[in-house]
């Protein structure tokens, strides 16, 4: 028996869908392996898999029970993970910049900074010096889930969701980032506003600013280049940032 | 111009057909009809494929001029749907003339109604389907409709062959005390012994004024949490039961937000999804354990059902006479047309 089957849970989600679970934590080691399972099923389709959903720890997989049950999906399943070469997966390095207008009145970078017993400066200096990595996509088109392994902030979620003024705004928790295409109600602090969207619905074949797996640095912006940038997004004319660093300056196997 | 012109849109009448899959790992819900089984039947009535794109119509009809001669069906929650202010008969194929106005009157029973269209809308498919996503305003038609909206027909009939086979007795809709199956998992563990008790309870739960396309959150006995807070993040399937820190149960489903983190105790079977997608504020639901199997088997009957009806209907053959008029023989065959 090898590490992974004693880690691995296969959970049943209802009678068309499955969760496999790698463990009970969201950190990088074990969303790569997540990953590794969800590149392997695009490579050996099983047939009646309808479509699979990367998350944190886990990876769902929506199916068809006319076409393969849910015994037979599970052996399918057990007997696809035994051919795939866990130790190999590496983590991408690719770095998505992503440009932040920190300083809009209406952010909560202030309620942070008291949180936190830091400066307002301090806030966006953190916050623009760490890499990102980006767990998951979820709730809403290119809503990704980004967590700074080298820690960032200690602020929990508030208890009570409050919509947000923008829809596409940047918002925080203890070392979490997300940012919403659309306008969102949650409990998360919002510190700043992204003049790309992380959804364009106009680039249908490459619709997203970050996809999971990509780590993300972001960049302090004014007032000015949020609105050149923002411009040149509607008019679809933005193009995203992408640096490739070496995988030594990247801290993916710091836990997050 | 084909298609039709709404008058008047009603609480929420919305394109939906299936649903929306293969992009749910980037935070596309699938959205697609509450009640598929009533949309599937309404489509195989007017000769569809089951899972092309009707209406969805919601508590209170919309009123529509028919710019084209077509026929349609109408299942699900009794609205009281009329031609003209005639009352029409449901789970039948209808023809609709030029000109005239397809429209509702009170509710009866169930919550969502669906109208099915001979040969389907003229609607260009987004990411391979034509369903609105009606909470964040995504689709080919990317809002619920509105007052002035004309949508076309794709391959609008008069009339289809064999109208009067084009009918079956109307199904039971249930709003008021409905059986709802359950599956345990994903997270039962997370679950109290008499959290989960209180769940299967005998008395239920109502359905609050909270329901929508995006989840339904239901009132009643405490399903009390080990430990309450927050899981890490994991994919949500259709009909996911989720118990946040107020141990109140909510029912996702159409538009469910694809990942969560709050425990789920169990997952409505695929079959009694629709119910829950009938139900209103104030319904009771009341939740049965059953196994993995015992929900795919259904899911197959289910299945079987819907094309044993399919292959019913575009079987059903005209009446046929042998006719003897003057030492000839001749063979008539008459069939309803409209």
């Amino acid at each position: 028996m090898n590490l992974i089957e004693e880690r691995v849970k296969i959970l049943c989600c209802g009678d068309s869908a499955i969760a496999v679970q790698f463990g009970e934590t969201a950190d990088i080691e074990t969303n790569l392996m997540v990953r590794a399972l969800d590149l392997a099923l695009k490579e050996h389709r099983i047939a009646g898999i309808v479509e699979t959903v990367p998350t944190y720890r886990s990876e769902m997989i929506h199916y068809d029970p006319l076409a393969i049950n849910y015994q037979k999906l599970c052996e399918a399943l057990k007997e696809l993970m035994k051919q795939v070469d866990w130790s190999s997966i590496k983590p991408s390095n690719e770095v998505v910049v992503v440009p932040i207008y920190y300083k809009d009145p209406k952010t909560e970078v202030k309620s942070v900074a008291e949180y936190e017993h830091i400066s307002e400066e301090d806030v966006i200096r953190i916050h623009t010096n760490r890499y990102h990595y980006a767990f998951m996509m979820g709730v809403a088109p290119g809503t990704v889930y980004l967590s700074s392994p080298t820690g960032s902030f200690t602020i929990p979620r508030k208890s009570v969701p409050v919509p947000k003024p923008y829809a596409s705004s940047i918002q925080i928790w203890s070392t979490h980032t997300t940012i919403s295409p659309f306008h969102s109600q949650s409990g998360w602090h919002m510190i700043g506003r992204a003049p790309a969207a992380c959804y364009n619905p106009k680039r249908p074949d490459d619709p997203f600013l970050v996809t999971p797996g990509q780590w993300v640095k972001f960049r302090s912006i004014e007032a000015d280049e949020f609105e050149h940038i923002e411009h040149e997004f509607l008019n679809n004319r933005y193009e995203r940032e992408i640096i490739h660093k070496d995988l030594s300056e990247l801290p993916f196997n710091k836990c997050s | 111009m084909d298609g039709f012109f709404v008058n008047i849109p009603g609480a929420q009448t919305s394109v939906q057909d299936e649903g929306r899959f293969g992009y749910q790992w980037s935070g596309m819900c699938p959205s697609g009809a509450m009640d598929m089984h009533s949309l599937r039947v309404a489509n195989i009535l007017v000769g569809n494929k089951m899972n092309e794109a009707g209406l969805e119509v919601t508590l209170t009809g919309p009123d529509m001029t028919f710019m084209t001669d077509e026929v349609i069906a109408i299942t699900g929650a009794d609205i009281s749907p009329m031609l003209d202010g005639t009352p029409i008969p449901m789970y039948c194929a209808i023809s609709v003339k030029k000109g005239q106005h397809v429209h509702f009157g009170a509710r009866k029973t169930g919550c969502r109604a669906y109208i099915a269209f001979a040969g389907g809308l003229d609607i260009e498919p987004m990411y391979d389907s034509r369903s609105t996503w009606v909470r964040i305003n995504i689709g080919p038609i990317d809002h619920a409709l509105r007052k002035g909206d004309m949508i076309g027909f794709r391959a609008p009939s008069a009339s289809l062959p064999q109208m009067a086979a084009r009918s079956i007795a109307p199904e039971t809709i249930e709003s008021k005390d409905i059986e709802i199956r359950v599956l345990l998992g994903p997270q039962d563990d997370l679950f109290t012994e008499e959290g989960i008790a209180n769940f299967f309870g005998k008395d239920g739960y109502k359905v609050s004024n909270l329901c929508n396309r995006q989840g339904y959150r239901l009132e009643g006995p405490n399903v009390e949490l080990i430990k309450k807070g927050s899981i890490v993040s994991d994919g949500i399937a259709k009909g996911a039961i989720q118990v946040p820190p107020s141990e109140q149960p909510i029912i996702l489903l159409s538009e469910r937000q694809s990942t969560g983190g709050y425990a789920k105790i169990g997952n409505v079977i695929s079959v009694d999804i629709p119910k829950v997608g009938q139900a209103i504020a104030g319904s009771r639901l009341r939740f049965k354990k059953v196994s993995i199997e015992e929900a795919q088997r259904l899911l197959a009957d289910e299945a079987a059902y819907l094309e044993n009806l399919e292959s019913r209907i575009k079987e059903a053959k005209p009446t046929e006479y042998r006719v003897k008029i003057n030492q000839s023989v001749y063979h008539i065959a008459i069939q309803e047309m409209a």
